[in-house]
């Protein structure tokens, strides 16, 4: 055998290509039209740095509703019609699992880019990114018509929800099974101006809740405004109205859609130290104990959860076959009797992969049993103020309050004096 | 509470704020060096693996788009420019001509052109083909399989979980560098 | 009582323009939305109807098409689906053409919407709540809140609970699994009677070395001295022969037809060739190979009870010793750009498969132990490792039995019984086609880019630069035919034909010898004599020893590519045309 590097032919064909006399005949090409090019890749890299930023210095520094608006619709048109949303921050979150898990899966540098950019602004700037750079948040954000106000009891409960989508979200990419947020954005359709007939409608049913419900994706359902909602409440600067002088007017909680504005909580009388003790203890035993429960129930997913996994999905219907209980041949099956595949192997691939459901749930369920007992320990631990301020997690940076508290406009109109002061000095 | 236990309060809640963006941002580090080790500079696109595909017309009905991005190619020096084209005529054709009657392709996407005798040249209108895949099946079974399903990448939008890949039955459809977009099912003469 | 509510008669200023702005803005607004109503119960109708007219799933175009192969001469059938097969496609154009106006003006719709309401609403008065503050004690918030939190526990985990209940698997357990693939338990020839045959690539030990003497040193095609048969064998198979009894196994293929032949060692008549084809999920094309390489250049190899046989297609078979399949596998699509060359293995029950394949980062490239009996994967590993066309080796080493592989970049040493990595070593370049050696303690391993390098396997871990690395050579290092290790010496003799011998203590090199022949058969050691047989048929016998000493030098008329077999006294050698079975006819009679 002597190694030599030569062209591999393209071996016997059932009809021999015809030889045609030269001249007569020149064969067309295959077309390979390619994808969009790859500076485009760096264009929306800048583009989201820029967005960032803007929207940073709009919040906090320019303290402008109408700046963050148009921002917003920069957004809209740029991350949503034009990039058509894929990777989006909030997808990219699947992405960076599947990486970190799987080694055979590398993630593009943009992606990791897309994901850890504004996870860095918020560490610093609170939720600037959902204000105008989010284009599912900027769609939702333009469409608020008569927003309704529901009892921030209730919604503290339903803030629970985005933290289990993110656990399902995380499990399912981790094990290599789905990308669920993507499969369930209900706003990509909407953007594309195409897709399944499911996704259109429920991105429309969105939209017209939005309407009348501020908001409802970002804030019940967006995983990454839950990492966010994390982040927010540790960031170096945060939206802040002017709190010294509050009048308490109330009147940003009306403006605000989202229910971002926290309300006033007195010294209560009713405390009694020992009382409140027992309370505390209370809450952090229930959160061990959430934790623990949650564990061993999320283990116990495994079995319904793997099936979403394609190993796992054929490897059940094979089984089915095998035994009788199913009929026939999907073409899943069909295709993987006809490869020779080993079935034994199969079932021991698919019941690999649903151990690591197994030890996954349990990590998610721990994940969601600390989750809540976080949320009951914050809430005992609510700080006493007897001021309207946005509250930290939950604000998105709409900047609609800006506009609106009597004493920002009193503040905002003496800054201009003094400036036209100093001007005429 | 006096104003000093309140100043006291707050600076203790600024000093655990710091902390924790601290050790957020430490943990962003560590993610970022795991994912370093982890990423690639080009961006991946999805493809069909034509050697994995059964042709099972999934594509065509499971696109995000409407027709489908998902495109039939033939590879023409593959091609046998057989006059009976398995991929172009049913199984039993009453007559190789154009007529509907004959024609595999639901929506009339391939144009037959006759060379010189006796082969004739079989081309796709990309803008009719929907991606249906029953020009391949007859070309794989029976001819040389120069008619393969392909993502074309002018129309498909990349989406970060391609819809078709997530049905399909024969895991075909893979994630591949931008930069070679496709997946011919010969080894392709690079001149 | 806590909650302040927005039903109070709210005292909003009234500002005319303000209101004005506000009243156009919903109007339009209203108009805008229900536009939108429209066009999108209209594309829906649209999209029901398309389904109707999906021209893939239209019955009646089937059904006509189906009558029309029964009457083929029914010309108003070929008219009717001429018709319908037209008004299908109209259908499908007209809606999507539909479909892309209705988006437009869709869009055009919800921005006229949203830029109406934005302006009746932009800094809209709100109204100012009096006398109700919104407050209540933290207490009466946290059991609130933490109530609200728990009640949506309680409601996803009993969604939770109902998923889990309803579920069922159809998977059946592990252990019922090992119940059901559980073996029957087959009597294998013994070791001792193993090392009699020449069940493998280089004989039973992998090595070349056999424990048969009795051989002559001179043999003549013509005259028929010392020839015992001469048989045809098909030209396409670089592979050696292997033995077992009175049967000689070999394969040969091409792109048309892979086929595994077995011939009676007695009097070298066929006695049955079985084509592997067809193997599920195989195309019904096989892959390029080069014809340098061929689609049988992988040697067969047995356990006494089956022949295994691979080509360059992946097909993987097993045959019984009478010529049926026993089992076949295709082991996917191959990625080797020179095509599929390292022998198989057998140790035990087991079936030994390196299929290094790809670069490194494609992370193709396995190693496989198949049960024998049944070709169940026993063990496989995935290698961090680029194409490679070497064969592994068997050898045991302070009571580990082990399966060294070569290739780039690393020589990887695997513990036989459960397919554990025991140590590896970097280093390895080029195109790695030399099989390794193993005598006395030291292995012998080549990397053909560079060196020669002797190895001390009791190591463990990365032994790169540790004492485990016992020297290496540059000297004259072969790239096609493997070493051929005794206790005292290497021997490697390169493509272009320079026979070397080192000290294999210390690697230095005791002496060459320029035979000017090309070589792509490794050496065999026959009792103290080395074999060596050049591709043009010049058949060498040379002392094993410390000096260069020849003992017999003369030609055969025929090609080698495949390395010799010895089995009881006799050797076997096949040439592009015959397979020679060569011994001492005298000796032969007398038994």
């Amino acid at each position: 055998m002597i190694f030599v590097s030569q062209f591999i032919s393209f071996g016997i064909e059932r009809f021999p290509p015809p030889d045609f006399e030269p001249g007569t005949y020149t064969m067309p090409q295959a077309t390979k039209p390619l994808p969009r090019a790859h500076y485009w890749e760096y264009i929306d890299m800048a583009l989201l740095l820029l967005a960032l930023s803007l929207a940073s210095y709009f919040v906090h520094k320019k303290r402008s509703r109408k700046h963050i608006f148009w921002l917003a619709l920069f957004s809209i048109f740029y991350f949503g019609f034009i990039r058509k949303g894929c990777v989006c921050p909030i997808g990219s979150i699947q992405n960076v699992t599947l990486a970190l898990f799987n080694n055979g899966y590398l993630v593009p540098f943009s992606v990791v880019f897309f994901f850890l950019l504004p996870l860095m602004f918020t560490l610093f700037f609170g939720r600037t990114f959902c204000a105008a750079v989010c284009p599912l948040g900027a769609i939702q954000d333009i469409v608020v018509w008569k927003p309704v106000k529901i009892k921030p009891w209730l919604e503290n409960g339903l803030r629970i929800i985005p933290f289990v989508y993110l656990g399902l979200a995380v499990l399912f990419a981790a094990t290599g099974s789905a990308f669920v947020i993507c499969e369930y954005d209900p706003f990509i359709s909407f953007y594309r101006l195409s897709g399944s007939v499911n996704m259109l409608a429920l991105g429309g049913i969105f939209l017209v809740i939005g309407m009348f419900l501020g908001r409802p994706y970002c804030r019940f359902f967006c995983p990454y405004g839950a990492i966010l909602s994390i982040l927010s409440r540790f960031s170096k600067w945060n939206v802040y109205l002017t709190s010294e002088d509050c009048v308490r007017c109330q009147i940003c909680d009306v403006a605000c859609p989202y229910g971002a504005i926290a309300s006033p909580t007195p010294i209560s009388q009713e405390n009694n130290p020992k009382i409140s003790r027992w309370s505390i203890f209370g809450v952090i035993g229930l959160t061990i104990l959430l934790t623990i429960g949650g564990a061993y129930f999320g283990g116990k997913l495994s079995v319904p959860f793997s099936k979403v996994n394609y190993v796992v999905s054929l490897a059940e219907r094979i089984a089915g076959e095998e035994s009788g209980k199913y009929k026939g041949q999907t073409d899943e099956s069909k295709t993987f009797r006809e490869k020779g595949g080993s079935i034994e192997e199969l079932y021991a691939d698919a019941l690999k992969i649903r151990g690591n459901f197994a030890t996954g749930g349990a990590i998610f369920g721990a994940f969601i049993g600390l989750i809540v007992g976080l949320k009951l320990i914050e809430n005992r631990f609510t700080p006493q103020t007897n001021i309207y301020e946005p509250d930290r997690a939950s604000c998105v940076a709409c900047g609609r309050c800006y506009s609106y508290c009597p004493r920002e406009i009193v503040r905002v109109r003496n800054l201009f004096k003094l400036r036209s002061i100093k001007k005429q000095e | 509470m006096t104003e000093e236990q309140t100043n006291k309060t707050a600076n203790r809640r600024q000093f655990i704020r710091g902390g924790l963006r601290g050790a957020a941002l430490f943990v962003f580090g560590a993610v970022t060096t795991l994912l370093g080790l982890q990423s690639r500079k080009e961006r991946t696109v999805w493809q069909i693996d034509p050697n994995k595909c059964i042709a099972c017309s999934k594509c065509a009905t499971n696109c995000v788009l409407t027709p489908s991005a998902v495109k039939c190619v033939n590879y023409f020096p593959m091609c046998g420019y057989c006059d009976l084209c398995t991929g172009y005529f049913e199984p039993n054709p009453n007559a190789l001509n154009t007529g509907a009657e004959n024609q595999v392709c639901p929506v009339g996407a391939i144009i037959r052109q006759a060379l010189e005798d006796p082969y004739y040249e079989y081309r796709i209108d990309e803008n009719v083909c929907i991606g249906c895949g029953k020009c391949v099946v007859g070309c794989v079974q029976f001819g040389n399989g120069s008619f393969f399903l392909q993502v074309r990448h002018d129309k498909c939008v990349n989406c970060n979980e391609c819809s078709i890949a997530k049905v399909c039955p024969s895991d075909a459809f893979v994630r591949v560098p931008a930069s070679s977009p496709y997946i011919f099912r010969a080894k392709e003469n690079q001149s | 009582m806590s909650e302040g509510t927005t039903q109070n008669k709210p005292e909003c200023a009234t500002v005319n323009p303000q209101q004005l702005r506000q009243q156009i803005g919903l109007k339009v607004a209203y108009i805008a939305g229900a536009f939108c109503v429209l066009i999108a119960i209209a594309m829906f109708i649209s999209h029901l109807r398309f389904k109707a007219y999906y021209p893939l799933d239209s019955i009646g175009l089937i059904e006509l098409k189906q009558k029309l192969v029964e009457n083929p001469k029914d010309e108003s059938l070929k008219i009717q689906i001429r018709k319908l097969d037209l008004e299908l496609r109209t259908e499908h154009e007209r809606h999507l053409r539909f479909v892309k106006t209705g988006k437009i003006l869709f869009v055009i719709g919800v921005v006229i919407f949203v830029s109406s309401i934005q302006t009746a609403f932009w800094r809209k008065k709100l109204c100012v709540i009096k006398n109700k503050t919104r407050v209540s004690s933290i207490d009466k918030k946290f059991y609130q809140s933490s109530g609200a939190v728990m009640l949506v526990v309680v409601c996803l985990t009993s969604v939770g609970f109902i998923i889990v209940k309803t579920s069922q698997t159809n998977i059946p357990n592990s252990s019922a699994l090992a119940k059901a693939s559980s073996p029957l338990v087959e009597v294998l020839p013994s070791y001792k009677e193993y090392l009699q045959q020449w069940p493998k690539f280089r004989g039973p030990f992998g090595d070349g070395t056999t424990l048969y003497t009795n051989l002559p040193t001179k043999w003549d095609t013509e005259s028929g001295l010392n020839i015992i048969w001469k048989t045809e064998v098909p030209s396409n198979g670089f592979n050696s022969p292997i033995i077992w009894n009175d049967k000689v196994f070999l394969s040969a293929g091409n792109a048309q037809k892979r086929e595994v032949y077995c011939y009676n060692a007695n009097d070298g008549k066929l006695l049955w060739q079985t084509a592997i084809a067809n193997l599920p999920g195989s195309p019904p094309k096989p892959p390029d190979v080069p014809d340098y390489t061929g689609f049988a250049a992988a040697t067969m190899a047995t356990d006494g009870k089956r022949a295994f046989a691979i080509f360059a297609s992946y097909e993987l078979a097993a045959l019984s010793f009478d010529g049926k399949i026993v089992w076949a596998k295709y082991m996917g699509e191959p990625k080797n750009p020179h095509g599929h060359a390292s022998s198989l293995l057998t140790y035990s029950n087991m079936l030994i498969l390196q299929l290094d394949q790809g670069e490194v980062e494609d992370k193709l490239s396995k190693l496989y132990a198949f049960d024998g009996a049944t070709g169940k994967v026993i063990w496989q590993t995935q290698r961090p490792v680029s194409s490679s066309w070497a064969t592994p080796l068997i050898f045991e080493s302070g009571g580990t039995t082990q399966v060294v592989t070569l290739s780039v970049p690393y020589a990887i040493s695997y513990s036989i019984t459960n397919g554990s990595e025991l140590w590896r070593y970097e280093g390895i370049g080029g195109e790695v086609v030399s099989s390794p050696a193993f005598s006395n303690g030291r292995l012998i391993i080549i990397s053909p880019s560079d060196k020669i390098i002797a190895i001390d396997p009791q190591g463990r871990g990365d032994i790169t630069k540790t004492k485990f690395v016992l020297w290496t050579s540059d000297e004259n290092v072969p790239d096609v035919t493997s070493p051929l290790v005794t206790k005292n010496y290497v021997f490697t003799i390169t493509t272009m034909g320079i026979l070397t011998c080192f000290n294999a203590s210390d690697g230095k090199k005791l002496w060459d010898h320029d035979f000017g022949a090309d070589f792509h058969s490794s050496p065999t050691l026959i009792g103290d004599k080395l074999c060596l047989i050049s591709q043009n048929g010049d058949v060498y016998f040379v002392k094993a020893g410390e000096k260069y000493e020849e003992v017999s030098l003369f030609k055969m008329k025929d090609k080698f590519h495949a390395s010799p077999a010895v089995v009881n006294d006799r050797l076997y050698l096949r040439g592009e045309q015959y397979l020679y079975c060569i011994g001492n006819k005298v000796a032969m009679a007398s038994k």
